[in-house]
């Protein structure tokens, strides 16, 4: 564990990993834009429980959870995908990628500080909510885990997000266009689910497996292991080529 | 050249595997051809960007180039990986990794060329290689960690109900249920793809319960496996070891397609006389070791006919007094088109002969005027009655009722009963059922020469009743009430839902299935009680709660955006006083 800790503490430190997300958290906390988008989203997500709650039902404490969790879910994804993806297309724009990069700072190290400041305010985003599901537990029969449970899926999604948003947004120096390419990826995903009807058993297992709307069980009260690794994996593969297209800028500008 | 070397290799590898291992289908070739295809526009794609390159970088492009190249590479491999992860063929499999292990190789070698031709840096190329490399191989890796995870999945449930985990008071609820001596026929769709936890129910209780997995039906192979010729293997087995039966009959092509059309349908109304618990019929295309009958015999036998007559002779040792008191089953059916399989042609059988059936059909009732995809509803629902004998009239009839179900004799109650929590019983649903009139059925479509011939005393055509089992209001009890008809011989169920894997530890659901298993077994169930959800309805509010709920609700949004305000106005003045 002492070696561990060596190794990393002389990964945050040396690497100015420490240095660069207090920079991107002090930055995106001090933005006017990111309380208007958490306020937005929270909004909206208000507006729609407040319809559910007084049109719907009656609805069991357990199927208003669920729904709640359903609806948040889009909400998450949106909000992310505005938080995030001004990061990298923003530094292109502007051209302090250029003194980002002139640093002894590696790519690695840049990403990774981008994305975890993102993922800070993407989760706190996600779970400024939490009042609405504190509601139906005060009144309903629901149980704390199903709570926990749906949060973990809604951090997990908005983890992914934000890797995919990161992703695009190191392709190009176009906001709007790396925030439409997102969405449409995660549109897609999520959309292909509802094709796997149409396709043989295979191929439907196939689309399946492929769309995120697949794992999303956590707002069941569920904790999938395939979930998270389906996840992990997006989030892993995102930041690699995230990686790999800052490199290529940095070889070849 | 290697990429395409790859693409031609790759199928032929995978058609050499798979007629080893006997399982080479029509299926196999629409996905090879897809994968070409795939690997096509890949090497095109990858072409293009590489033209656009050297324009731009020059010499610099050799390393694009085998960058694009490692790029494709991988990708394919994802897309291959993630295509076939469900297969359990060893040789295609083997195929497969094969596949994966010679082209890696390979496109390290595409890739590594071109880096001695770059002039640049050599520390820096070859940490870029790192890099890229770490993206080339993150997508498999990842995929790959996925699938493993997958094949170990586990779940934690933490709602309150254990909604999504059958509990271990509810499994012997069922096996005590089971365990008296029923028989239930299980249908399930071959795209039914929620019945993991059902059909893992019902295994363990194999000697009880009659199986058919439509699956391994001849009719579904009918539109694959006899392209490429096809054995059929049929089993028949008895209440003892020795009493099995297994023929193999060899097909081909066009022919087998219409020798087999009816054979599911006529292998279960002469086998569903007897007390058969085990019914499987197997496809294979092995054709060396097919049975030496000429073509024009079978031609002549008209449709299996001598096969049926072996299979009768042989089941007739059976003592017959083994024969069924009741002949009930279950059917969990997604779809009504008869293109893909034969079972509402076999449904309709039963139900004509007299059979007792519940049904747990998808989307069939839902306010068909108003549904976006009604004309699919429509059709199914058309469907599901030609099926049933009945011939359809003019929509208007469709209409008006939610669904038409219909059959023969006219002393027998049809029951319609609505047991999905929340979400099924729609208040046009409520509202048509309740207005739903005594539907006048025309007579069955004509029986042809092929078909099996039917009880004629029982192929009554007349007014039928049509029971709504939803209840305004409260859509717990329409469980009860489904089962308020007790007599009745045909149950729908819609949605069929509440069989999957998500949806049947829910209370209600749960209690459905408990005394649809009761139903099936012919035990009557007014003595049950009624149902009473442990859970609170919260909604909607009331009136007296809206108004604080409402501050929460809109209040804590803008509290956020005061600090934002906050942020940018503090932000503002700074500029400004700079």
């Amino acid at each position: 564990m002492t070696v561990l800790s060596q190794l990393t503490d002389r990964f945050t430190k040396s690497s100015g990993f420490v240095t660069l997300l207090r920079k991107e958290l002090r930055f995106l906390l001090r933005r006017p834009s990111s309380y208007g988008i958490m306020g937005l989203v929270l909004f909206i997500q208000g507006v729609i429980f407040y319809y559910y709650a007084t049109n719907i039902g009656p609805e069991y404490s357990a199927v208003l959870l669920e729904t709640f969790f359903e609806v948040a879910t889009p909400m998450t994804i949106f909000g992310a995908v505005l938080l995030s993806v001004r990061s990298l297309s923003d530094e292109y724009k502007q051209g302090s990628i250029r003194l980002l990069q002139a640093s002894p700072i590696t790519d690695l190290t840049i990403v990774l500080a981008k994305v975890c400041a993102l993922w800070f305010l993407s989760w706190l985003m996600t779970l400024l909510s939490v009042y609405l599901p504190a509601y139906i537990y005060a009144i309903g029969q629901v149980s704390i885990g199903h709570i926990v449970a749906g949060y973990t899926g809604l951090c997990l999604v908005g983890m992914m997000t934000v890797s995919v948003s990161l992703l695009f947004s190191s392709l190009t120096d176009k906001q709007f266009l790396a925030g439409a390419l997102t969405g449409a990826v995660l549109s897609l995903s999520y959309l292909m689910q509802r094709f796997t009807g149409l396709v043989s058993t295979s191929l439907g297992d196939f689309l399946s497996a492929l769309s995120f709307k697949s794992h999303l069980r956590s707002q069941y009260g569920l904790i999938v292991y395939s979930d998270i690794a389906y996840y992990i994996a997006c989030v892993v593969v995102s930041l690699a080529v995230a990686t790999d297209a800052l490199h290529r800028r940095r070889l070849y500008r | 050249m290697i990429a395409l070397l790859l693409i031609i290799a790759f199928p032929l590898l995978l058609k050499f595997s798979a007629q080893q291992s006997g399982y080479f289908t029509f299926d196999v070739w629409v996905r090879c051809g897809a994968t070409v295809v795939i690997l096509i526009l890949l090497v095109c794609l990858s072409l293009y960007r590489l033209k656009q390159w050297r324009t731009k970088l020059g010499r610099q492009s050799t390393y694009l180039k085998g960058l694009a190249a490692a790029y494709g590479l991988s990708i394919s491999s994802c897309i291959l990986i993630l295509w076939f992860h469900d297969i359990h063929d060893i040789g295609r499999s083997l195929a497969f990794f094969i596949y994966v292990l010679i082209s890696v190789p390979l496109a390290c070698f595409e890739v590594s060329r071109p880096t001695k031709d770059v002039e640049t840096d050599p520390k820096r190329i070859a940490a870029s290689f790192v890099r890229a490399w770490g993206v080339v191989l993150s997508c498999p890796i990842m995929i790959a960690m996925y699938l493993f995870v997958s094949e170990h999945d586990r779940r934690i449930d933490w709602s309150r109900l254990g909604a999504l985990q059958l509990s271990d008071e509810l499994v012997s609820q069922f096996e005590s249920e089971i365990s008296k001596g029923l028989v239930v026929e299980l249908y399930l769709d071959p795209d039914y793809s929620f019945s993991d936890r059902i059909g893992s129910f019902f295994e363990p209780l194999h000697d009880d319960i009659t199986l058919v997995n439509v699956r391994q039906s001849p009719s579904r192979a009918a539109g694959v496996g006899f392209k490429m010729g096809a054995k059929l293997r049929l089993v028949a087995k008895g209440e003892r070891e020795d009493q099995t039966v297994e023929i193999d009959f060899p097909l081909r092509r066009s022919e087998a397609r219409d020798l087999l059309a009816g054979l599911e349908t006529r292998l279960a109304s002469v086998l569903s006389s007897y007390r058969a618990p085990d019914i499987s019929v197997i496809w294979r295309d092995d054709e060396e070791n097919r049975t030496d009958i000429p073509i024009k015999e079978r031609a002549a036998l008209n449709g299996l006919g001598h096969y049926m007559k072996l299979v009768q002779q042989e089941l007739g040792k059976i003592d017959s007094t083994e024969r069924r008191a009741t002949n009930r089953s279950l059917w969990v059916i997604s779809g009504f088109s008869n293109q893909r399989w034969q079972s509402p042609q076999t449904l309709a059988e039963k139900i004509i002969a007299g059979d007792s059936c519940l049904i747990t059909a998808n989307r069939l009732y839902t306010d068909m005027s108003r549904h976006e995809s009604g004309g699919t509803l429509l059709s199914e629902t058309k469907s599901l009655l030609s099926a049933l004998g009945v011939t359809v009239g003019p929509e208007r009839i469709l209409r008006q009722p939610v669904v038409s179900i219909s059959a023969s004799a006219a002393d027998r109650h049809y029951v319609m009963a609505d047991i999905v929590e929340g979400h099924a019983v729609t208040a046009a649903m409520r509202r048509n059922l309740q207005h739903a009139p005594r539907l006048l059925l025309q007579t069955a479509s004509p029986v042809k020469d092929t078909e099996p011939s039917l009880d004629s005393a029982a192929d009554l055509k007349s007014r039928v009743k049509l029971f709504s089992a939803a209840h305004e209001g409260n859509a717990d009890d329409a469980y009860v009430m489904g089962f308020r008809f007790g007599e009745g011989r045909v149950v729908v169920a819609a949605d069929r839902d509440f069989l999957s894997d998500d949806l049947i530890g829910l209370e209600s659901n749960a209690l459905f299935l408990r005394m649809s298993l009761r139903w099936l077994r012919g035990v009557k169930l007014s003595h049950l009680d009624q149902y009473r959800p442990s859970d609170l309805r919260i909604v909607p509010l009331k009136r007296s709660d809206r108004l604080w709920v409402g501050l929460i609700v809109f209040g804590i949004p803008l509290l956020v955006l005061l600090i934002g305000a906050i942020f940018f106005f503090r932000l503002n003045k700074g500029r400004i006083d700079e």
